[in-house]
């Protein structure tokens, strides 16, 4: 037989396997459903408000937080150091590079429990390791972390150490969310810079005032700031 | 007959490459539903009934209970305890209802961790109890502390 039409057979049958198969972009879940189950089940996916607060004052670099409220709500206040993927834009893949960082720890938060709950179902079925929910969202952050006082008459060293963290943590959080936004991105910058290196650090070009930000950094320490022509 | 028997190895390749594809798609007893499925059902915000909805409506659903312990909130609930979710008697029981499928836990990470695992099992009607209307609601302001300057800590 003519080998154009052996060829034409097999081009066409292959046409037809490729026209059936599974849509290569569709997101099916990697884990078998008994082993989602399994991970779903464990207590160890969640972090505590309390424990979030110690990554966000120690500058935990093995932590990843991922704030999955909308645009709006994340530039009114967020988590210091949070990542912004909102809910409905999840399986974007230019997210990716943020699920597939074997070193980190990914820990999402909403406002409440469902959406991060949900989220880290997704994730970690579709293949994310080390996937992490903030319980209680926003909501326990606030209820804990930014209006809990003590009030006792004596304070043992567990709740001075406790409270002493949830301070910290407050007042890192309103410290930041108080800046404008452009001061925002410019104050972690600095934080990067400042792990980095000693010396004077161009921040960049400030499009409002027309002027160089520049910071200086001693002892790991920022130590001057200003705008200069 | 003879044109037949020429084209046996071209038969033989496409044989062998449907046999992959029907093994790597169909063969794992696993998900098949596209995790975009889920986000779009909760960005529609039509998964979640509220406990002032149940209350007229209760013979429209099989109220699943995935607690552990404890009695039931709902007479006639059908017990499945989280870990139990994908027994086969109970992926039988959810399957077989004709009725839409209510999950209640005393906790909503509960319900929506199960919600996903059905969701995505395509097991369809499934919804979730919220004793809130919108449990993503944040319930606190942020108070700006107005006199914060990084500047004016440098300076």
């Amino acid at each position: 037989m003519d080998a154009r039409i052996k060829i034409t057979v097999l081009l066409v049958g292959l046409g037809f396997l490729l026209a059936f198969m599974p849509n290569p972009s569709s997101k099916i879940f990697k884990l078998k459903p008994s082993e989602l189950l399994e991970k779903s089940g464990s207590k160890e996916i969640y972090f505590s408000v309390d424990e979030v607060a110690r990554f966000v004052n120690n500058e935990d670099s093995t932590v990843q937080l991922i704030d999955l409220r909308g645009a709006d709500e994340f530039r009114k206040c967020n988590i210091p150091g949070s990542v912004n993927i909102p809910f409905d834009d999840l399986l974007n893949p230019n997210w990716s590079v943020y699920f597939s960082q074997k070193n980190m720890r990914t820990v999402f938060y909403g406002n409440g429990d469902q959406n991060a709950n949900i989220v880290w179902t997704i994730a970690t079925g579709l293949g994310a390791e080390n996937c992490y929910v903030m319980e209680g969202g926003l909501n326990e952050w606030f209820k804990t972390v930014m209006l809990t006082k003590f009030e006792g008459e004596r304070i043992t060293p567990r709740e001075n150490a406790l409270f002493e963290n949830r301070y910290k943590a407050r007042d890192i959080f309103t410290q930041i969310n108080s800046l404008p936004d452009s001061l925002k991105t410019k104050f972690f910058d600095a934080k990067r810079l400042q792990r980095a290196k000693v010396g004077w650090w161009v921040l960049g070009r400030n499009e409002r005032m027309r002027d160089w930000e520049i910071v200086q950094i001693e002892n790991s320490k920022i130590v001057n700031w200003y705008f200069d022509k | 007959m003879g044109k037949l028997s020429n084209l046996k190895i071209v038969l033989l390749v496409l044989v062998v490459v449907l046999v992959l594809v029907i093994v790597k798609t169909v063969g794992k007893d696993g998900f098949k539903q596209d995790a975009k499925s889920a986000i779009e059902a909760v960005d529609s915000n039509n998964f979640i009934i509220s406990a002032n909805e149940i209350e007229n409506n209760k013979t429209q659903y099989l109220i699943v209970d995935l607690n552990e312990s404890g009695s039931s909130r709902f007479e006639n609930s059908l017990k499945i305890p989280f870990e139990e979710l994908l027994e086969e008697s109970s992926l039988k029981q959810l399957k077989e209802t004709e009725n839409k499928i209510l999950l209640v836990a005393s906790d909503i990470s509960i319900t929506a961790k199960a919600w996903v695992i059905l969701n995505q099992l395509d097991i369809k009607n499934v919804f979730i109890l919220s004793n809130e209307d919108n449990p993503e609601v944040l319930k606190y302001e942020f108070q700006p502390d107005t006199m914060a300057r990084l500047e004016s800590d440098l300076q």
